[in-house]
């Protein structure tokens, strides 16, 4: 929606022409390292699966350089000292001394992207500093072999024999290929019968002499080594960190209040909204409010998708520093008895790692885990992995955690979602018992109580696409027919079948899907839909059971969160990479016995999913829904013909699933069949042909 | 249930190394391994591998833990084992030089009890509790101006973070090996391959950073970026036996002689 070519949000260090700020990294540089140093261990991890340390390496110097370019130098620090410490216990020496070369390159890089170095200076600079941590003292590995005798010893020894082995095997082969040169020879008048056999003592003389020479010079050939390492790894970051880091600037346009709030004399009550709209980077996001929050007042906001009631929120929370909020006293966001905020997604409102850290993040007095649960309805054990939880459990965790700060004001943004319409019942009750504390809550189901003040925000930028004639569905909806694409017989799913943590998923799971046909998996968190959803889009293989397929079926899985499965940088070069259309318009592989080329496919598609206009436009620049109908035009003009999603309802509110829904039937005009699954039973797409269950791994139809 | 769970999971027994406070196994695992490291004798590689068995044996974990290795490791590791033993290095048996297979074996048994010794934590501990350990273990270096608070919290949020980052690395993977290759989309197959690379660490890059966003949005509602300081670990006596053990063993281990055959002279 707003569009702004700025680096990030709230980045002190990214004018290096002022002072940088001194001191303790804050709330957005702890995040950024965090989510940094994760990268880098998980990268680490998958270099070593997969066996291609060097390439996953690289990758991982490049998420540390954007990391520098970006934040403070303390903040590279810590977070290659947390990298270094994880993968210390992880996985021993090795990769200690890989992330502390991911660090040090990394920062390097990240130095000369945040001042612009042409490629000369940047080379200089990673030789001057890079170099000679990496050949001497940074590099754990080293040191160990420098100073370590006796494994050095070991090391060499085993080169040499190396060397020497294959010398031997290579003086064998060739005394026995002489041989029958001998014999070819008598017939030719050749002299010299010893052909092979020299030219393989050549070559094993010449192996281990150079094994010899590598063992002699180690000391001065490993630092050479690195010197051309050095200078590739700076061509490198320097080239690709710098388009990383220009498509994160697309990416992250919203501004979002990140400083941290001093937590004395909390006085957030009354607030005003002075009657002018509230905006982002200079896009309005709401209608002109006016408004008066005052202590103990209960307010609901509804409104359509994109009516801007999470800017609302934020804005009364002191997130940004609108100038349309009128209050006298300190909003002490997070701090007992100040403001509470709860937002929208579940996951993104956990910061603990346990339930319990997770409750005392922010608290300085000792807490009841037991009763601050209880109070939301949750029983859960102290020490659970916030990672395990639902998302029902994450939203009530999140609310426990905000009625444990007795705040004088309580901003919640849709935290009922997720749940079942008991517990739903439940919190939407225990909210409206608080009477000494002032509530403002989004919902879009409906659900206030008559003593609730009602704010209706309007639209402010429609951006709905036209619903499909209704007849064209019709057409679609009567030719359901007998064609079968997938056939699901008794199918079951084990995870890690070999493995003490095994366990049966699925079973006995029987499912036909027909063209044009649109079929809803609906389930809760842990009952196998995710895992059905792969199998059925051939991502995962069955334990049990039979899958029979319609010749030249072709699937696809969108997840749920589209930025993922898009690649290239614009509209128009994502839709050619997924489709498989040439950038001169020709196909791929012109596969025979298609009617229509790719490229064909492709102009429909884009026509059918109405992109045209947004052909030429970045993709990180594109709203959620418009991203997904991306992937979704791309995937049809491929030829997909039957679509899984995952999840796609998530976080979309009654405006984002109508627009979710006219995306769905033009998918299906396109001839392609669409699966469904999702966690929500509220909400079916309309049009939709089969409605399913997963319950327990087992597959059961909810009649309507 | 993330796929990703099944990454760094403790099996689900009840063992005397499973109850063991995790700072324990972590230092009593590093002490080892430097022992090792040091002195790659085969006296000492026999014990550290009879050690880490034992301790396999006595956390109760079935063989079908260990991981399937590779095909190009195998490959990787027969080779060398060919090459060694080609080399006829003494001392010899049946006429036979075994001794390049004997250092061969040396080198990759080190390496294996090494990688063994991480996988047995992995496997008694969880991902979770290694994270406390970590941030307990630094916490003496406040004294010395070490910014504690600031690893531990960003230790926390990244063990915290990183079930969730393999599984974007794995959707775009996937993304990635579902499409065709963009090589034979252009005209200029290298350059076009090039910047497929930095548009998918550009897509792990965006996808975690909005993470990051996410999660400096929540520590400002809970108006503090400092993870609160994890209790301390229930040490009982075991444990300190088992650190006065393992340093031991790995003062011992710099004494321990090797095999004078296996140390031929240069």
């Amino acid at each position: 929606m707003t569009q702004a070519n700025d680096l990030g949000t709230s980045t002190p260090a990214q004018s290096h022409s002022g002072s940088e700020r001194k001191g303790p990294l804050d709330a957005a540089e702890v995040a950024d390292a965090a989510l940094t140093a994760a990268l880098v261990v998980a990268l680490l991890a998958a270099g070593r699966v997969l066996a291609s340390g060097s390439l996953f390496q690289v990758i991982a110097s490049m998420v540390v350089a954007v990391l520098a370019a970006r934040r403070r130098t303390r903040a590279v620090v810590i977070a290659s000292c947390a990298a270094a410490a994880i993968a210390l216990i992880l996985g021993g020496l090795g990769p200690v001394s890989q992330a502390a070369l991911a660090g040090v390159f990394g920062w390097c890089g990240g130095y000369g992207l945040k001042r612009n170095w042409g490629r000369i200076k940047s080379i200089g600079f990673f030789l001057l500093i890079g170099w000679p941590a990496m050949a001497f003292s940074v590099l754990f590995f080293y040191p160990a072999i420098a100073l370590n005798g006796k494994l050095r010893k070991l090391v060499f020894d085993n080169v040499e024999n190396q060397a020497k082995g294959f010398g031997n095997v290579l003086g064998g082969v060739g005394s026995a290929l002489d041989t029958p040169v001998w014999f070819v020879g008598q017939f030719f008048g050749m002299d010299d019968f010893t052909v092979f056999r020299t030219t393989a003592d050549a070559l094993a003389r010449a192996m281990e002499s150079t094994a010899q020479f590598l063992i002699d010079n180690w000391l001065l050939l490993i630092p050479a080594t690195e010197f051309v390492y050095t200078i590739l790894y700076a061509v490198v970051i320097r080239a690709v960190g710098g388009a990383i880091l220009r498509r994160l600037g697309e990416a992250l346009v919203e501004p979002v209040g990140l400083a941290l709030q001093p937590g004395d004399n909390a006085s957030p009550l009354p607030v005003q909204l002075n009657g002018s709209a509230l905006q982002r980077n200079g896009t309005t996001v709401t209608a002109p409010l006016h408004l008066e929050i005052m202590p103990g007042e209960h307010v609901v906001v509804e409104g359509p998708n994109g009516a801007g009631k999470s800017t609302l929120l934020d804005a009364l929370a002191g997130m940004d520093n609108h100038d349309a909020v009128i209050r006298s006293g300190n909003v002490a966001l997070g701090s007992f008895g100040g403001t509470a905020r709860v937002g929208q997604r579940p996951e993104a409102q956990v910061v603990g790692t346990t339930v319990e850290e997770d409750l005392r993040w922010g608290l300085d007095t000792p807490i009841d885990i037991v009763a601050t649960l209880a109070d939301v309805g949750l029983s859960l054990p102290s020490d659970r992995p916030t990672s395990e939880l639902s998302g029902g459990e994450l939203q009530r965790l999140a609310l426990a955690s905000a009625l444990r700060r007795e705040p004088k004001l309580l901003l919640a943004d849709e935290v009922t979602s997720m749940l079942d319409p008991a517990e739903q019942l439940r919190i939407t009750e225990r909210l409206n018992a608080l009477t000494t504390t002032a509530v403002v809550r989004t919902t879009h189901r409906n659900d206030a109580s008559p003593n609730d003040r009602r704010i209706v925000l309007p639209t402010v930028n429609p951006t709905m696409p036209a619903a499909i004639a209704n007849t064209e569905l019709r057409t679609i909806h009567s030719s359901v027919s007998e064609s079968r694409l997938l056939r699901l017989r008794n199918v079951g799913f084990t995870h890690n079948p070999t493995q003490p943590w095994a366990h049966e998923v699925l079973k006995g799971i029987d499912l036909s899907i027909h063209r044009y046909e649109m079929i809803m998996i609906e389930g809760r968190n842990g009952s196998g839909k995710t895992t059905l959803a792969r199998i059925l889009a051939g991502l995962a293989e069955r334990s049990e059971g039979a899958i029979d397929e319609a010749d030249g079926l072709r699937r696809a899985l969108a997840h749920q969160h589209v930025r993922l499965q898009l690649l290239r940088p614009t509209v128009e070069a994502e839709l050619h990479s997924l489709a498989g259309v040439r950038t001169d318009g020709s196909d791929v592989d012109s596969d025979s016995g298609r009617q229509r080329t790719r490229s064909e496919n492709l102009a429909t598609s884009t026509e059918l999913f109405e992109l045209e206009h947004l052909m030429s436009r970045r993709i990180d620049e594109l709203s959620g829904g418009e991203q997904r109908r991306v992937l979704l035009a791309g995937l049809v003009a491929r030829g997909v013909s039957l679509l899984v999603l995952d999840e796609p309802l998530a976080g979309l509110d009654a405006g984002g699933r109508a627009d979710l829904a006219v995306t769905l039937d033009r998918v299906r005009l396109a001839g392609t069949s669409i699966v469904v699954v999702s966690h929500d039973i509220d909400w079916a797409p309309p049009h939709v042909d089969q409605r399913l269950r997963l319950t327990n791994g087992k597959l059961e139809v909810v009649t309507p | 249930m993330s796929r990703a769970q099944a990454f760094f999971r403790p099996v689900p027994v009840d063992s005397p190394v499973h109850r063991l406070a995790p700072e324990t196994k972590v230092v009593a695992g590093i002490v080892i391994s430097i022992g090792l490291v040091f002195n790659p004798e085969w006296s000492n590689v026999l014990v550290a591998a009879a050690l880490v068995i034992a301790v396999f044996i006595i956390a109760k974990l079935p063989t079908s833990v260990l991981p399937s290795i590779p095909l190009i490791v195998k490959f990787a590791l027969f080779g060398g084992a060919i090459g060694a033993a080609a080399a006829g290095e003494e001392p010899f048996v049946a006429g036979i030089g075994v001794g390049g297979l004997l250092d061969y074996a040396r080198l990759i048994a080190v390496g294996i009890v090494m990688i063994l010794w991480a996988g047995i934590l992995s496997w008694t501990t969880g991902l979770t509790a290694v994270g406390f350990a970590i941030r307990r273990l630094l916490q003496p270096l406040g004294r010395i101006g070490v910014p504690v608070d600031e690893i531990g919290s960003v230790v926390a949020l990244a063990v915290r973070s990183l079930p969730l980052v393999v599984d974007e690395i794995e959707v775009v993977n996937e993304s990635v090996s579902n499409r065709p290759s963009p090589a034979d989309l252009s005209d200029k197959p290298m350059r076009e391959a090039f910047s497929y690379i930095g548009d998918t660490a550009a897509a792990v890059v965006i996808g975690s950073h909005r993470r990051a966003r996410d999660l400096a949005t929540a520590m400002v509602s809970r108006g503090s970026n400092t993870a609160p300081v994890p209790k301390r670990p229930g040490f009982r006596k075991i444990d300190i036996l088992v650190l006065i053990a393992a340093f031991a063993l790995c003062i011992a281990a710099f004494w321990l002689p090797g095999w004078p055959e296996n140390t031929p002279s240069e």
